[in-house]
């Protein structure tokens, strides 16, 4: 390779060639399902009003995650890895300008992101015949990888300003793209929606290149001379006064004790402080007149629906440290002179007290609604029993919390990535095989409705066996006592007991008994003690390897 | 006669198609310095792993104080001081939280020698451990392995990536201290120089198979160098009993070999040759001789 230029170019090749085509194929499989679902499930007819609404907003909403995904790939192949989210000392090593360095990365980027925009909307446009913008999507996709990663470059060396930037610049980007490029058209109708004036449109995407460009070379100039831009004094000021709030002084009471505090410490307030900042979030949005009339179903929906994240979050609790996001345990926790059941109870309860004070800040949240009687005014067929309803919701939230962040947990506790992928990819083609059966009509409305019960019915044995299996493994292993066995079992019957009430109580009377449901839920129900077996044996595996 | 702290039989360990421990067995007496050598990738840190229980023993067996570090994970690593060769400390940590933190595993933490130690090696406990440099990071590493004044201590390449100072002081002092207070220390390294200085029992392990396991004393009295000198140029290398390694030509070899000197003498004697110089090779003489046996040596081997 004789020139800088065909040097830089052929590493970015090699270092994305493997993702762009599953980034292109996954979106564009999508996208071809969003087409056609629809249309195929309202039983509409093709390209109708309400089904180029639907697909429209739809694909916007798929610009933005192939945005994301496609960002992602792209920034974690730009960074030393193992650091910080800049470039690697072997590129700085390099005799080259920073100007050049980063106007290639540049470059490299706008294109490999434009490129993989054009082709997923252009492939659309072939395949389904509408007229799908395509260059407008494309230009704004860029600007914001660019800007994004400008950004980062310029904040390298704080990681709490890039956490911020993170949070705030990509949103403050869609909004401001998006008021002027898309909020107009989606909402309207697809001839408009690329109508935007093309030769301001791509003077305004080279000036927002330019001045990214220049905030980039700023940022990884000073970086490539050790002068990365640093909250350090600030911190270190703060500490010299308020340190000792934060440091433990006191001796742990146990080993256990000591180990909580280290899973606590890394994780346990990431929740909790997110909950903190939508709550402050939906406050600000309420005093700025924003958000008025729906804060109270936001809040409440933030407080049933956190659920949802819990997933991710026991994700994040079983990995080996939140910085280097390793699965496999290292030398440092593996060679804790603990058992895998202490070991692993202290990453359960951890996360346990992380879903406690998120809870507990949702519940705080709520009670000035509570206090107000917003609850009397609860949409749906249960508004007479607004707060046994709101409780049943909220323990119902807790106990799902609880069995996903567990579960997470478990998952990443083997150190194994498979066991993540292989059962995400089954469900995951389920999923849209029955949806395409569906879409195309191949199932009637009785065959779908049996398929679905035999579903139901498999997953509940499924658990229930599995966890009984689970159990006896780790009774075997001596990794759990018949104390741990026991009360699992009566915990599990105690929460079959009040899901078999509340079902009865709120299901029943508006819908004919379904024994496959209640089947399902009580198989599920087992899942919520499951962790108390899986962690030990998911940690022994990824242990003694 | 008291058990061995370590005691390892047939052990055998493969990932995928590559053969990480060949039937390895080992014992280490207490008390000692023993020093497994090998070249980067020939099955050190995977041996030391299977000591802490992180490898769980597939064929053969081990046995660390008479206990399975897999089956008992409290009772043997309660027992053991270990410094990682990547240091993995976690990053986030001061280096108190870190000396609190690791204090509660270990009844027998010594607060006032973990103190020492930190003055000695010249660490501010107030300091992340994120901004260490790489010696400091091994010394923070070191303190936390000493101070509850483990029964054994395990370090893995200790001195990598070290200064030379920091080395002598690490090394020198630590282990042998450690082991005079009839503490066990196990240590691995591709530095022989400093393996010789500091053990007693020496283990040299080569593609996962342990070639030479005896006392440091033993190994240098059997080993030598010997340049021989002969009548008539020799067109292929001179044929000794336990010969290791030969370079040379024509007239005059030197040859590294592992046996008794009468026998060898002897041996040249017969083939016509003189012995001009005789020596005792270095450590590292013989690990480079037994990893890099010449063609000819290992036929005879």
């Amino acid at each position: 390779m004789r020139s800088i230029g065909r040097a830089l170019t052929w590493e970015f090749w090699r270092q994305y060639q493997w993702g762009f085509f599953p980034i292109f194929s996954w979106n564009t499989f999508l996208l071809f399902w969003i087409w056609l679902i629809p249309y195929k499930i309202s039983g509409g007819a093709e390209n109708s009003p309400r089904h180029i609404e639907m697909v429209t907003g739809w694909y916007a909403f798929y610009l933005y995650a192939a945005l994301f995904s496609c960002g992602a790939v792209l920034l974690s192949g730009f960074v030393d890895k193992r650091k910080r989210m800049t470039f690697s000392v072997r590129h700085y090593a390099l005799p080259v300008r920073t100007s050049v360095l980063i106007a290639w990365q540049m470059v490299c980027a706008t294109i490999f992101m434009f490129m993989s925009v054009l082709a997923m909307a252009g492939f659309f446009r072939l395949v389904t015949g509408l007229s799908f913008p395509v260059l407008v999507p494309a230009l704004f996709c860029s600007a914001v990888l660019v800007w994004t990663t400008a950004g980062l470059w310029f904040l390298v060396g704080s990681q709490v300003l890039t956490l911020l930037f993170f949070a705030v610049v990509p949103l403050l980007l869609i909004w401001g793209f998006g008021g002027i490029f898309f909020r107009e058209t989606w909402q309207s109708e697809m001839g408009t929606f690329g109508k935007a004036p093309l030769p301001v449109l791509f003077l305004l995407f080279l000036i927002s290149l330019l001045a990214a460009y220049l905030i980039g070379v700023v940022g990884a100039a000073r970086d490539r001379r050790g002068d990365a831009f640093s909250l350090m004094p600030i911190r270190e000021w703060f500490l010299e006064r308020f340190g000792t709030l934060r440091v433990r002084q006191k001796r742990f009471s146990s080993p256990v004790a000591a180990q909580f505090w280290f899973e606590w410490r890394q994780k346990g307030l990431i929740m909790p402080i997110i909950a903190v900042a939508v709550h402050a979030g939906i406050i600000v949005f309420i005093l700025v007149g924003v958000m008025v009339g729906d804060a109270f179903d936001t809040v409440l929906g933030f407080s049933f629906f956190q659920w949802f994240v819990w997933f991710h979050a026991g994700l994040l609790f079983g990995m080996r440290d939140t910085y280097s996001g390793k699965w496999e345990h290292g030398a440092f926790t593996a060679t804790r002179p603990l058992n895998n059941r202490d070991l692993s109870f202290a990453i359960l309860k951890a996360g346990g007290a992380s879903i406690a004070v998120t809870f507990a800040v949702c519940v705080l949240a709520l009670l000035p609604w509570v206090v107000m009687g917003s609850l009397e005014h609860l949409p749906g067929k249960h508004a007479a029993h607004p707060y046994l309803l709101a409780f049943g919701y909220l323990c119902g939230a807790l106990l799902l919390s609880w069995t996903l962040m567990a579960l997470g947990a478990c998952i990443t506790l083997t150190g194994r990535k498979s066991v993540l992928v292989i059962p995400l990819t089954v469900l995951s083609a389920f999923v849209v095989g029955m949806m395409t059966l569906t879409a195309f009509g191949v199932l009637s409305a009785g065959t779908r409705k049996t398929l679905f019960e035999a579903f139901e019915i498999i997953i509940a044995l499924g658990c229930f066996l599995g966890v009984l299996a689970a159990f006896r493994a780790a009774y075997r292993k001596q990794l759990i006592g018949k104390g741990l066995v026991l009360l699992p079992a009566g915990l599990w019957l105690i929460l079959v007991v009040c899901a078999a009430s509340l079902y009865v109580r709120f299901h029943v009377p508006l819908e004919p008994v379904s024994v496959s449901l209640l089947l399902f839920l009580i198989g599920l129900m087992a899942l919520s003690v499951a962790p108390l077996a899986l962690a030990p044996l998911a940690l022994s595996w990824n242990r003694h390897r | 006669m008291r058990e061995n702290v370590v005691e390892v039989q047939g052990l055998t360990r493969r990932f995928g198609a590559k053969t990480a421990l060949d039937n390895v067995s080992l014992g280490v007496r207490p008390g000692i310095v023993f020093g497994l050598v090998g070249e980067n990738g020939a099955g050190k840190t995977t041996f030391i792993k299977h000591l802490l229980g992180l490898l769980r023993a597939k064929t053969g067996s081990v046995r660390v104080f008479g206990l399975d570090p897999v089956r008992d994970p409290v009772g043997v690593l309660g027992r053991i001081g270990y410094l990682s060769e990547e240091r993995d400390l976690p990053d986030w940590m001061r280096i108190h939280e870190l000396l609190n933190y690791t204090q509660a595993f270990f009844p027998k933490w010594d607060e006032a020698y973990a103190r020492e130690l930190l003055e000695t090696f010249a660490l501010d406990s107030r300091q992340k451990i994120k901004t260490l440099s790489r010696g400091q990071r091994a010394q923070t590493g070191l303190l936390v392995a000493l101070a509850h004044r483990p029964d054994l201590l395990l370090l893995d390449e200790p001195s990598s990536g070290l200064d030379p100072v920091v080395r002598r002081d690490i090394l020198g002092a630590i282990i042998r201290t450690v082991a005079d207070e009839g503490r066990t220390v196990f240590f691995s390294s591709h530095l022989l120089e400093e393996v010789e200085r500091v053990t007693d029992d020496v283990g040299m392990i080569h593609a996962g198979r342990l070639v030479l396991n005896a006392p440091l004393d033993q190994i240098k009295a059997s080993h030598h160098r010997l340049t021989l000198r002969f009548r008539t140029s020799q067109a292929a290398p001179p044929r000794l009993p336990g010969i290791l390694f030969c370079e040379g030509a024509g007239l005059e070899w030197t040859v590294l070999c592992d046996g008794a000197l009468d026998v060898l003498r002897a041996a040249a004697e017969k083939q016509g040759a003189r012995i001009v110089e005789e020596g005792t090779p270095t450590l590292e003489e013989i690990f480079v001789a037994r990893v890099k046996q010449t063609p000819s040596a290992r036929k005879e081997a």
